[in-house]
């Protein structure tokens, strides 16, 4: 959430971004229960409509699941929709690359970005090697 | 409106004791000073019937026994003759007793500050909230109503039957201490004073009632009131029944008062500025109008001699002072702040 | 259920201080009202629930008038710090003009949230600090049960703690009761997370209402600078210059689409980074014209 690299988005944005890194860094695991609206409004001191915007976005993204009377929890990794999740990101990477080159930044340059950026997520990700 | 009135009341409630209390004083001390300057006056009246016949010979014992009560009854002609009631002036002849002025000058001061000081207050800016403007009007006025008019009742029912059984008279003869059947309208027409002094309070709050009020009701309650009484006892009208319905119609003017100072409360704003009322190019010669007169009512019925009035004067003008600072706009109303 | 204040309009002494100002209020909605010193937001409020007759427009609880129907105003409370009745009452007389008053109160509720903050029901209202006072003034208002409340500067001089006990129970009362609040502050940081929309308040009249959020998703705020002292036109046109310091540029573009963002690409700027959106920087935006003069009212 206070990562500065997200400060300009939407809270709510960012509150989902938060969710997705504690599940690429294994903090959070499929099955784990989130807190209530209400009580992740008190942690994150937002207003609960703002959290509420946000699960409903996670919930969109397949990433949470909402389970009636019990709550919110992390989903299983569904093959299906992360690969349609990785057909959105891939223009996006690739889009990165080609500005880099207009740019003028070499390939080991960007590849070592990609390590710094590796290094810092940490820990497993519960990705599929496409 | 019940629960209305509980909350009025209890809001109030120190405010009522304390005024209570007060005529509970000054009442006590005018009953006491009565009870003695009746025992003085009895000295002259004759009580046991050897007495009176031994005054009057060839007078039954019957006839004794129904003329004695009579003589203490014209004793009592000197009973109200207190301390404060000597006070009194412009005596409306002998329809009951002379208007009191102290007792209608301290009910409509009283009444003012009771009722004004907490008008337009945050405890009113509380119930407008709730949508309760009406409500806030009525039932302060029937608390504070209600408990000048217990109180007054209970003044008239002490002086009328209390005050025998104090002086020892007979059974026979409270009927005829009693007198008229009505409610004294002294203490009625004190009630209707404090009425409309409270209506006016509450339409403006405290500080325009002790300013604008207060002439107009000196005017009203000594002065003219004393005076029209006076024309009409010179117009031959002095029976009772002519004078009477000159009372009922002064309650009929409050009454229409009353109506209408509701109406002009409701649609008030709690900040009263932009009010036609207490806009300052109105209130002005309102103001200056209603002081002169009465300084001319003052002047024609009181002696110089009358110092004991001035004290209440005194406060009230300290009142009006103390009331404006602060409140007025315009040049004047920021030097009077600076004071 | 939906608070609608239509055209409401108010002079005092003269001065027209609320000309035309209408806004929705929907339940569970927290509003930030906003201005600067002196602009109206207490008079508004007051206006609001009728300690000011409003001269013009009024105010409709799901289209019925609160003028014609007194009644509803039950369900619109505010407590205006500047004229507290009960400043010489104990907070148990309080508790009890309340509870005869509005019919929702929970006196008990009011109770255990005195006790809470170890607040003794004997004890005067006037003799507790501001702190103090300001959380029974809350307390007040959650046990009023009431669903639209309003809230004037609840965070003025008030220590962190306090202010963090005020904003949770702001909060709990959206989430768990689904309490409506409007929340005059002039404190931006608190109202920037809390509020689902604000209402900058100027000459007398709502003049931006903006939902947070979606305004985040689409607005940007940049640190540019540019290789010559000129601006350009897309910088003037599409943005607002908040701050300059030297050749550095605050710029915030309310509507950052594809064409703004390629046109800032093509000026070639020397810096571009985004920052951080904050209330205060659309308060700048507000009340600070394009010469950098500040604004008021």
């Amino acid at each position: 959430m206070d990562d500065q690299q997200f400060s300009h988005l939407a809270y709510y944005e960012r509150l989902v971004l938060d969710v997705k890194q504690q599940i690429t860094t294994g903090i959070l695991r499929p099955g784990d229960k989130l807190p209530s609206v209400r009580e992740m409004a008190q942690q994150v001191k937002l207003n609960p409509n703002t959290v509420a915007k946000a699960y409903k976005q996670l919930e969109a993204d397949h990433v949470v699941e909402m389970r009636p009377g019990l709550g919110s929890f992390i989903a299983e990794p569904d093959d299906a929709a992360q690969q349609a999740a990785a057909n959105v990101v891939r223009p996006k990477v690739e889009a990165a690359v080609l500005e880099a080159c207009a740019a003028g930044v070499s390939e080991g340059t960007v590849r070592g970005w990609l390590a710094q950026i590796y290094a810092r997520q940490g820990g497993q990700t519960n990705g599929i090697d496409r | 409106m019940g629960k209305m009135m509980k909350v009025m009341f209890r809001r109030h409630r120190p405010v009522l004791l304390l005024l209570l209390g007060v005529m509970l004083v000054i009442w006590g001390v005018s009953f006491a000073e009565a009870v003695s300057s009746y025992h003085q006056a009895d000295r002259f009246t004759p009580i046991t019937v050897a007495e009176y016949k031994r005054d009057n010979p060839g007078v039954t014992t019957a006839e004794a026994k129904r003329e004695i009560p009579k003589m203490r009854k014209e004793a009592l002609r000197y009973y109200p003759q207190s301390t404060i009631d000597k006070l009194g002036w412009a005596p409306t002849g002998n329809f009951l007793q002379s208007v009191d002025p102290v007792w209608l000058i301290a009910v409509v001061v009283v009444g003012l500050i009771c009722t004004g000081w907490d008008s337009l207050s945050g405890f009113d800016r509380f119930l407008f909230g709730l949508g309760r403007r009406k409500d806030a009007y009525w039932s302060r006025l029937t608390v504070y109503g209600g408990g000048v008019a217990l109180f007054t009742l209970v003044r008239y029912a002490l002086d009328m039957v209390g005050m025998p059984l104090a002086v020892g008279a007979t059974y026979d003869e409270m009927t005829l201490f009693s007198g008229v059947a009505l409610i004294g309208l002294n203490e009625l027409y004190a009630l209707s004073c404090f009425l409309f002094a409270a209506v006016v309070a509450q339409l403006f709050g405290n500080f325009v009632a002790i300013v604008c009020a207060p002439p107009l009701l000196l005017l009203l309650g000594l002065g003219a009131f004393s005076r029209v009484d006076y024309w009409l006892v010179q117009l031959g009208l002095g029976a009772g029944g002519e004078r009477f319905f000159l009372y009922i119609v002064l309650l009929v003017v409050c009454g229409i008062l009353l109506w209408l100072g509701q109406r002009l409360y409701r649609s008030q704003s709690a900040e009263f500025d932009g009010h036609f009322l207490t806009a300052p190019h109105l209130y002005w010669p309102l103001f200056g109008l209603s002081w002169v007169a009465s300084i001319f009512a003052l002047l024609d019925s009181l002696s110089w001699t009358r110092l004991g009035v001035l004290v209440p004067l005194l406060l009230l003008f300290a009142g009006i002072v103390f009331g404006l600072r602060g409140r007025l706009h315009g040049r004047f109303g920021r030097w009077l702040a600076r004071l | 259920m939906e608070l609608t204040v239509d055209h409401l309009g108010l002079a005092i002494a003269g001065k027209k201080v609320l000309q035309d100002v209408s806004f929705r209020w929907q339940q569970g909605q927290v509003l930030g009202l906003v201005g600067r010193n002196g602009v109206g937001k207490t008079t508004l409020m007051r206006t609001m629930t009728d300690q000011y007759r409003a001269q013009q427009g009024g105010v409709f609880l799901d289209d019925a008038a609160l003028c014609h129907h007194p009644a509803l105003r039950q369900q619109l409370l505010y407590i205006d710090p500047a004229n507290l009745f009960f400043k010489r009452n104990t907070l148990a007389q309080i508790s009890r003009y309340f509870a005869e008053t509005y019919e929702q109160f929970d006196a008990g509720r009011f109770a255990r949230l005195a006790a809470d903050h170890d607040l003794a029901m004997g004890k005067q209202y006037g003799e507790l600090s501001k702190g103090y006072q300001a959380l029974v003034v809350m307390a007040l208002d959650l046990a009023s049960n009431v669903p639209f409340v309003c809230l004037d500067e609840p965070f003025d001089g008030l220590d962190l703690f306090i202010r963090e006990a005020i904003v949770k129970n702001v909060i709990a009362a959206v989430a768990n009761e689904g309490r409506s609040f409007l929340i005059a502050s002039h404190d931006l940081r608190e109202l920037d997370g809390l509020a689902d929309r604000v209402l900058f308040l100027r000459n007398g009249t709502i003049s931006h209402d903006y939902e947070l959020e979606s305004l985040r998703e689409k607005a940007v705020k940049l640190q540019l600078v540019f290789k010559d002292a000129e601006i350009p036109q897309v910088v003037r046109v599409h943005g607002q210059i908040l701050n300059v310091r030297g050749r550095v540029l605050e710029v915030l573009f309310k509507d950052y689409d594809p064409v703004v963002e390629a046109a800032v690409k093509a000026a070639e700027p020397v810096l571009a980074a985004p920052l951080p959106l904050e209330l205060s920087d659309l308060f700048r935006s507000e009340y600070q014209d394009n010469e950098g003069e500040r604004v008021h009212g």
